[in-house]
């Protein structure tokens, strides 16, 4: 696709970061079309939803590092939108594989696919074999946002922005965000590991 | 399909998640002063719908571009450039005030784990009813 003459304004003056509404201006122009152009690539009962997240996480993370974006190389519409779907492609896989552990832990009958989801998961994982189980570890958390933590690391869930979501750090940069998140997933890792250790004596 | 129209709504939404992007100010004065769209467009002398837009600028740059920001921002939104100001000053302490409670809680957090990683017996009271 080849760059339209908006494009190299709109990306140098991105890059220079000196007028804060171009952010804005870009988003009117482009958003709808890259959300339109990335509908047209997946599958129509593809949730919209998603597909619009998709495109928005893309955007916003050009206007955070225009640097990654290198304009001999591509069209920005096709920058955008190849980095949009690599996004989308990995959430629709994050979707499937959780709804996969999520039967595999009511019927724990193993099928090649299933397999492999329990091959893939951590130590602490492999010691929750049941809704029960789950539901009693769950209990164990009187914390009702470390037991969210909990249920999102038993759920597989490695995208930052749920667990964002519930420490609501905000006010932090995103690398203290990571942090933060990252030490109260190690703290309830910790814990469930020794509940698994627990069910093994 | 076509019936499908993208929302720039959507888009400012995720930006709240982005501290570059006016979003995360305007979220943090809206929970504090618990105001809905249609009162924060008041206070700012604003269309509802100019919030998207706004949400979707960049932050103002500090002294010495503040005030050039500030009414490049309010003249592409059509809002009050003194109330713009006002909110975004206030929202920044806001924002301060919280990433100060925030580092608070994660050293008492990290003292507190250190005593309990001293004495592994009482490990699992943290946790356990």
């Amino acid at each position: 696709m080849k760059a339209t003459p908006e494009e190299p304004q709109f990306h140098q003056l991105i890059l220079a970061r000196n007028d804060p509404i171009v952010w804005d201006q870009l988003a009117v122009w482009l958003y709808p079309i890259l959300v339109q152009d990335l509908r047209k690539r997946v599958y129509q009962e593809t949730d919209p939803v998603l597909v619009e997240e998709a495109v928005g996480e893309a955007f916003l993370n050009y206007c955070r590092n225009p640097e990654k974006y290198n304009p001999q190389l591509i069209s920005l519409r096709s920058f955008l939108l190849m980095e949009a779907e690599h996004d989308l492609k990995n959430a629709l896989a994050r979707e499937r594989r959780q709804t996969q552990f999520q039967i595999s832990l009511v019927s724990p009958s193993n099928t090649n696919e299933e397999q492999d989801i329990i091959d893939e998961s951590q130590d602490l994982e492999a010691h929750i074999q049941g809704k029960e189980l789950r539901e009693h570890i769950l209990s164990t958390f009187t914390n009702p946002v470390d037991r969210s933590i909990a249920e999102l690391i038993l759920d597989r869930v490695r995208s930052p922005e749920p667990y964002i979501n519930l420490l609501e750090p905000s006010g932090l940069s995103r690398s203290e965000q990571a942090k933060q998140v990252k030490r109260h997933k190690d703290r309830i890792k910790w814990h469930l590991r020794r509940i698994g250790e627990h069910f093994d004596e | 399909m076509n019936e499908y129209t993208p929302s720039l709504a959507r888009l400012a939404k995720l930006a709240r998640a982005r501290r570059e992007f006016l979003a995360s100010l305007l979220a943090v004065y809206q929970e504090q002063k618990k105001l809905d769209d249609q009162q924060l467009a008041e206070f700012l002398g604003c269309n509802v719908e100019a919030l998207t837009h706004l949400a979707l600028c960049q932050r103002p740059r500090p002294f010495p571009d503040f005030r050039h920001d500030i009414e490049r921002i309010a003249s592409h939104v059509q809002a009050n450039p003194l109330q713009l100001a006002k909110l975004i000053r206030t929202a920044e302490s806001l924002e301060d005030m919280r990433q100060e409670h925030s580092q608070a809680f994660l050293l008492a957090a990290r003292d507190h784990d250190t005593v309990l990683s001293n004495d592994g017996s009482d490990e699992e009271e943290t946790f356990h009813e």
